[in-house]
């Protein structure tokens, strides 16, 4: 009595594929080999292509007829160039931002005003050391010259005999 | 497509009408809500209006338009599963009902009030069994039948390879068989 033979793991897995028709040549004839000694394999076989058969049993559904028309106005109004917000609400927007900056401008004027006032204030009142020195002019460049002074009495006395580097000596 | 690309938007208004059954469709048995397929449909043809400028023939248009489909299904898939709001599976797995305005494509023999049961039946019987593919093998199930897309074709909408759509789809079809066969016998 012949053997029934049966399909391999590889084969039963490519069964589906076997009746989408996307299996290559030599694979496809090897399971026609099987198929036509084995009548388990093809109820195998019979019973997924009749399940896949069922499938036509599913709905089909069809759109509204004006689908098309809603999809291309939806399409075409994206497409427009739009303002970002409505008129009202940019016009609100724009007028607190001009108000916004109108208070900038203030602050800033007050601002500068208040640093004039605090340079001229401080220039009018603080004493100025650059014109100490520039009043004494005279004593600082000749300050390594008086450091020779040791005291006034030996100036006194100086003074007396030869007299001071801008007086004329006493006779 | 390439029109549409020029700026003809009465030829970008021709591929709509050529696809959004056939989009509708395969939406409506991923998520089995109408309003939520439709919506889905719209979304799909404005993100091709908005990408049309930079659109390179270099695939088929329609597995360019399966591709987008798979990801704003997936997109939604993810919304709904965050906010839980609506059931990815209606309870009742009815078709559409009849009171509203969008019909169900009916052949000839369906208007006979018997026949038209028994096939409402096994209707429901199969969209029950499709409902138990996950989403991936449900998808490539609807891709393959509904539009007879090749496994490579499949593949490169679903970003899979060819191998993979092929095991999927064993699977999905071993799993509508074990589903259905006690019906097919009775």
């Amino acid at each position: 009595m012949q053997k029934i033979p049966r399909l391999t793991q590889d084969q039963r897995s490519n069964l589906v594929a076997y009746l989408d028709g996307e299996l290559p040549e030599p694979a496809v004839k090897e399971i026609d080999q099987v198929l036509s000694k084995s009548p388990a394999v093809r109820h195998d076989v019979e019973m997924l292509a009749r399940t896949w058969d069922l499938l036509d049993q599913l709905p089909r559904l069809a759109t509204e007829e004006d689908f098309t028309a809603r999809t291309l106005s939806v399409a075409q109004q994206e497409e427009a160039p739009r303002p970002l917000l409505p008129s009202s609400v940019s016009e609100r927007l724009q007028s607190r931002q001009l108000r916004r900056g109108g208070i900038l401008l203030i602050w800033l004027a007050v601002l500068a005003a208040s640093a004039f006032l605090g340079y001229s204030a401080t220039a009018h009142w603080v004493p100025d050391q650059s014109e100490d020195l520039l009043r004494n002019l005279e004593v600082v460049e000749k300050l390594d010259l008086y450091r020779n002074v040791e005291s006034l009495d030996f100036l006194k006395q100086l003074d007396e005999k030869i007299g001071t580097f801008d007086a004329q000596p006493k006779r | 497509m390439l029109r549409a690309k020029a700026g003809d938007d009465k030829a970008f208004g021709q591929l709509v009408t050529g696809y959004q059954d056939r989009l509708l469709s395969i939406f409506y048995h991923l998520l089995r809500d109408q309003a939520a397929a439709e919506d889905l449909v719209q979304e799909v043809f404005l993100r091709i209006y908005r990408a049309r400028n930079g659109y390179q023939p270099t695939a088929k248009f329609s597995t360019w338009l399966f591709r987008i489909a798979n990801n704003v299904a997936s997109n939604a898939r993810r919304t709904i599963g965050r906010r839980k709001e609506v059931p990815l599976v209606q309870e009742s797995g009815s078709v559409p009902s009849v009171g509203t305005k969008k019909k169900v494509i009916s052949d000839r023999s369906s208007l006979i009030p018997t026949r038209q049961l028994v096939k409402r039946e096994t209707c429901e019987i199969v969209q029950t069994a499709l409902d138990t593919l996950n989403e991936r093998q449900r998808l490539a199930v609807l891709l393959h039948k509904f539009e007879g897309m090749s496994y490579e074709d499949i593949g490169e909408a679903m970003s899979l390879s060819t191998e993979a759509v092929k095991s999927l789809l064993a699977r999905a079809r071993e799993n509508l068989r074990t589903q259905l066969e006690p019906h097919l016998k009775s």
